[in-house]
C-alpha cells in the first residue's frame, strides 16, 4: 500500500511529529511505500502535494498551537482542499499532540478534523489525541516506552488499511487525572519554571524573563 | 476605547464585507482608537516553534516582521477582535498565524487554573476576546466549532470575556457597535 504522512508542524524534519511518525514507520513492512510532505515545504509551493496522489492513504500530524492546527497546517489544509481530487474517496487518520498535558485541550480541534474529512469527500479512520509531547524535544525513546508500542500498534492498523484501534486511540487520547502529589508540584514546586529558568540562565536572559517589551513607558 | 482588530479576510471573495467594514470602522473611531490590521496586507511570517520569544528575546519574537506593529497595541487594548471569513470550515490561516504569533503575551510557565494547565499572563492588562464571522450560519457545525476554539483561546489569552458572532454584510456595523458599547 502507498501512505503520505502529511506532516503539519512548523519545526518540519526536526519536530516532535516527525519523530512520532518515525516511530511509526520504523515498524512498516517493506511492502509499504511511505511518502512524507511537510507543510513547512508546502506552504512555499503547494504543488508538492502532487508527489502524494496515488496514496491510498494519508496521516496528517500537527501539534496544538494556540488551541488549534499552527497557521502553517491550516494554510496546508487550504492547500490540500484546491487540490481535492488527489484525496476524494480516500482514508485520512490524524494525530494531533499538545504540549499541555491534558488531551482534552485538544477535543475541538479533533472535532474540526473530522469536518475537513467529510469537506475533502475523505473518509475518517481514526485520530489520536494526546497530551505532553514537548517532552519529546528532550526525553529518550524509552521514556515513553508504552506510548511508543501503542504507536507501532497504529501503524499496523493503517498498512492493513482498517481504523485505528479503539483501546490504542483511547489510551493515547485519555486525559491523566492528575494525583495530590503531582497538583501540588504544579502548583508550588516550579518544576517547570525550573525547566525554562535554566534555559532563559543559558541565554543569558534570565532577568529579563519577565520582560513586557511592548509595554507604553509611562512618563514620570 | 482601545480596539485592537486582527482581520484574516483572504484577497478576494470577501469585497462587500470588506468595504462595509471600512465604512463600519470609519463611524466607530470617531469616538473609540480602532487599531485595524489586514493581515494580508502586512508582512507576518508563520511561527517557527522556536519559542524565542520565550528564552531568547522574552516577550517578542526573535524575526522582525509585520507582528511587532500589531503586538505593540496589545498591551493598552481593551478589545481584541479577530474578523474572518470561515475558509474550509475554520479561522482563515491568514487568522491563525497571527494568533500563534500572540504567544508571547504569555509567560513560558505553566500553571494551574481550574484544574488545567495554561500559561501566565505576561502582561497587567488583558483584553477581552472577540470574533466575527463573515457570513456563516450559527446553527452550522463548522460555526460551532470556530466559536468553542476561540472559547478555548480565551482560557490562554487570560480574556475575563467574550462574543462571537456570523454577520452577513449589512450587519457588521451594527454588531460592531453593540459589542462595543457592550463592552
Ligand atoms: C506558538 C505555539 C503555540 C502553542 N500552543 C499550544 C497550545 O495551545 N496548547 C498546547 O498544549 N501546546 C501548545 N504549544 C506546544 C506545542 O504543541 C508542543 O511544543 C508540540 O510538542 C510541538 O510539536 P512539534 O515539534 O511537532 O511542532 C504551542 C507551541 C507554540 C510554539
Amino acid at each position: 500500500m502507498k501512505l503520505a504522512i502529511i506532516n503539519g508542524s512548523p519545526r518540519g524534519r526536526k519536530s516532535n511529529s516527525n519523530r512520532i511518525t518515525e516511530w511509526m514507520t520504523s515498524v512498516m513492512s517493506e511492502n509499504t511505500e511511505v511518502t512524507k510532505v511537510f507543510a513547512v515545504d508546502i506552504c512555499k509551493n503547494s504543488t508538492l502535494l502532487k508527489e502524494i496522489q496515488g496514496c491510498d492513504s494519508f496521516l496528517v500530524i500537527f501539534p496544538l498551537y494556540t488551541d488549534a492546527m499552527p497557521g502553517i497546517t491550516k494554510e496546508l489544509m487550504e492547500s490540500m482542499y484546491e487540490y481535492k481530487n488527489i484525496f476524494l474517496g480516500k482514508q485520512i487518520y490524524f494525530i494531533i499532540h499538545s504540549g499541555f498535558p491534558e488531551a482534552s485541550q485538544s477535543i475541538v480541534v479533533e472535532k474540526y478534523t473530522k469536518l475537513f474529512a467529510s469537506l475533502m469527500g475523505m473518509k475518517y479512520s481514526g485520530g489520536i489525541r494526546m497530551g505532553g509531547s514537548e517532552a519529546l524535544q528532550i526525553a529518550p525513546d524509552n521514556y515513553f516506552g508504552k506510548k511508543k508500542l501503542v504507536y507501532e500498534k497504529l501503524a499496523r492498523n493503517i498498512e492493513n488499511l482498517e481504523p485505528f484501534d479503539y483501546e490504542a486511540t483511547e489510551y493515547l487520547s485519555r486525559t491523566r487525572k492528575r494525583g495530590v502529589i503531582v497538583r501540588f508540584i504544579l502548583n508550588h514546586m516550579n518544576l517547570n519554571g525550573m525547566y525554562w529558568d535554566r534555559i532563559l540562565k543559558v541565554n543569558g536572559v534570565y532577568e529579563r524573563r519577565f520582560d513586557r517589551p511592548y509595554e507604553i513607558k509611562k512618563k514620570d | 476605547m482601545n480596539i485592537l482588530i486582527i482581520n484574516g479576510t483572504p484577497k478576494t471573495g470577501w469585497e462587500e464585507y470588506e468595504t462595509r467594514l471600512d465604512e463600519a470602522v470609519g463611524i466607530i473611531s470617531g469616538e473609540h482608537d480602532i487599531s485595524h490590521f489586514r493581515v494580508r496586507d502586512m508582512d507576518i511570517n508563520f511561527c517557527t516553534g522556536c519559542f524565542g520569544c520565550w528564552t531568547k528575546t522574552p516577550g517578542k519574537c526573535i524575526y522582525r516582521d509585520g507582528m511587532d506593529e500589531i503586538l505593540s497595541k496589545y498591551p493598552s487594548s481593551d478589545m481584541l477582535i479577530f474578523i474572518t471569513p470561515l475558509i474550509t470550515g475554520f479561522l482563515s490561516a491568514l487568522t491563525k498565524k497571527t494568533m500563534d504569533r500572540m504567544i508571547p503575551i504569555v509567560l513560558p510557565y505553566i500553571k494551574l487554573f481550574d484544574g488545567e494547565c495554561h500559561h501566565p499572563q505576561r502582561y497587567e492588562n488583558n483584553p477581552s476576546l472577540g470574533l466575527i464571522l463573515y457570513g456563516g450560519n450559527s446553527m452550522d457545525e463548522a460555526v460551532g466549532i470556530t466559536f468553542d476554539t476561540l472559547d478555548r483561546l480565551s482560557l490562554n489569552f487570560h480574556a475575563n470575556r467574550t462574543f462571537k458572532k456570523t454577520v452577513g454584510p449589512e450587519e457588521i456595523k451594527e454588531v460592531l457597535i453593540y459589542e462595543i458599547s457592550n463592552h
